[in-house]
């Protein structure tokens, strides 16, 4: 199985990144794909709160880190990584990336690059699309519109967004739908996966006591969510992978 | 236990006051309230009934919350017997929703009640709304009263309860026949039903 590096980033904060990284990795969690995970996030960290098992920190600028990251693809039994950037940083992560080859190499066939990029409600989000579009050639590129924080996250004219979208050449979309935003905070609180939340498991792996209304709501939410991450060819791909017969190794992957 | 959707404060809670509590639905924090409290008090291993009273405005988001948390499995998984029983009105609407609601059910009771008392004049459908209606059977029939025993009962100092336990005594012998009239008929299609 190739390795598929995933990049998860935004050019903006507070549109919802590590949570799309979150519901990623989980989601690959319970299709019992093998991931490990890298937070640039440096020092604090959001995403190893909730997986604590899989993710390391890093700080993209320092090399050791990018060779922590980059050099270990080759040799990483965990045939999927995925890089949650921090806020901000997306344009220059990939502007490293692409001074140190990696794009390259993506291209050159050695891995699977893909990126997903959390877009906010603002035409800032809509640049952002057009300076990254230098760097997405010959990889998954997908643009998640994310609605988890707010209810009319995208208010912006629907005409303007179609002709920036446009211009991305196989780009794919996909929503990130709303949860309920009680539901959203207790699984923050909680600290532990959605999927360990709905289970009604703490992140010790007891019993969490956490409200059925609450769990019911992430479940729904976990629900459509599959529908929309279970689209793209990336992860389509990765199911295949995995479930084929010449893939090795167990499922143990979360953070519970 | 009874919990009441209907914010208006001429609901259940008026006829119950003590054992009733107001649910805003579209509060998360009285969602969980509600479901939750079903679910805990009857893990808890204490039985205790509830009622549930469903205020036409609020009917299809109560369903969705219904439907989207999975109370129904949860209420499965814990032994809570669910039982819905939804008061159609003669209108299309009314069975469509009807309809939809006891699609979504997979372990629950479903009863459909007709109360004769409204809207008295069967269901016609204009032609082009014919292939609309749906199958529909009704269980339990809920028989028109008279306008005068209609507000004794309507009277929230009115209990069927206490009427069957003697009390009331001050009404004539006709009103209180036709009221062991109505509890007897619906008594006896609950049992025949069962």
């Amino acid at each position: 199985m190739k390795h598929t590096l995933i990049l998860v980033g935004a050019d903006k904060g507070g549109v919802g990144k590590t949570t799309t990284s979150r519901a990623l990795l989980d989601f690959l969690a319970r299709k019992n794909i093998l991931a490990r995970a890298f937070d640039t996030e440096n020092p604090r960290g959001t995403l190893k709160r909730f997986f604590p098992r899989i993710t390391e920190i890093i700080d993209l600028d320092n090399v050791a880190d990018q060779m922590k990251l980059l050099d270990s693809i080759a040799t990483s039994a965990v045939k999927v990584t995925v890089v949650d950037l921090k806020a901000g940083n997306l344009s220059m992560a990939l502007n490293i990336f692409s001074r140190i080859g990696v794009l390259d190499a993506a291209r050159a066939g050695d891995f699977n690059l893909a990126l997903i990029h959390v877009v906010g409600p603002s035409i800032a989000s809509l640049d952002e699309m057009g300076e990254v579009a230098a760097f997405t050639k010959d990889m998954s590129y997908v643009v998640a519109k994310n609605f988890i924080n707010e209810a009319n996250f995208f208010e912006w004219d629907d005409k303007t967004y179609q002709k920036y979208f446009a211009k991305l050449s196989d780009a794919k979309e996909i929503e990130i739908p709303k949860l309920n935003e009680m539901a959203y905070e207790q699984v923050d609180l909680a600290g532990v996966t959605f999927s360990d939340f709905t289970a009604d498991k703490n992140s010790k792996g007891a019993a969490g006591d956490f409200s059925f209304v609450l769990r019911g709501y992430v479940r729904k939410w976990i629900s459509d969510l599959d529908g929309e991450l279970g689209g793209l060819n990336l992860i389509t791909d990765l199911i295949d992978a995995a479930t084929s017969p010449d893939v090795d190794g167990d499922s143990d992957n979360t953070s519970s | 236990m009874i919990f009441d959707t209907d914010l208006s404060g001429n609901g259940i809670v008026n006829c119950f006051p003590e054992k009733t509590r107001s649910i805003d639905l579209s509060k998360v924090s009285d969602q969980v309230f509600l479901f939750d409290t079903m679910l805990e008090t009857e893990s808890d291993g204490k039985s205790i009934d509830y009622v549930v009273d469903v205020s036409a405005s609020e009917l299809n988001r109560f369903f969705r919350i219904f439907s989207d948390i999975g109370f129904e499995r949860g209420a499965f998984e814990i032994g809570l017997d669910v039982h819905v029983c939804y008061i159609i009105s003669w209108t299309l609407k009314s069975l469509k929703n009807a309809s939809k609601i006891r699609d979504i059910l997979v372990d629950s009771q479903f009863t459909v009640v007709r109360n004769m008392a409204i809207e008295a004049l069967p269901f016609t459908p204009d032609p082009e709304e014919e292939s609309q209606v749906p199958n529909l059977e009704i269980d339990l029939f809920l028989n028109a009263l008279s306008p005068e025993v209609f507000r004794i009962i309507d009277n929230k100092q009115f209990s069927f309860a206490r009427f069957i336990e003697g009390g009331h005594d001050n009404l004539d012998y006709e009103m209180r026949a036709e009221i062991w009239n109505f509890l007897e008929d619906v008594h006896n299609q609950i049992r025949i039903g069962r």
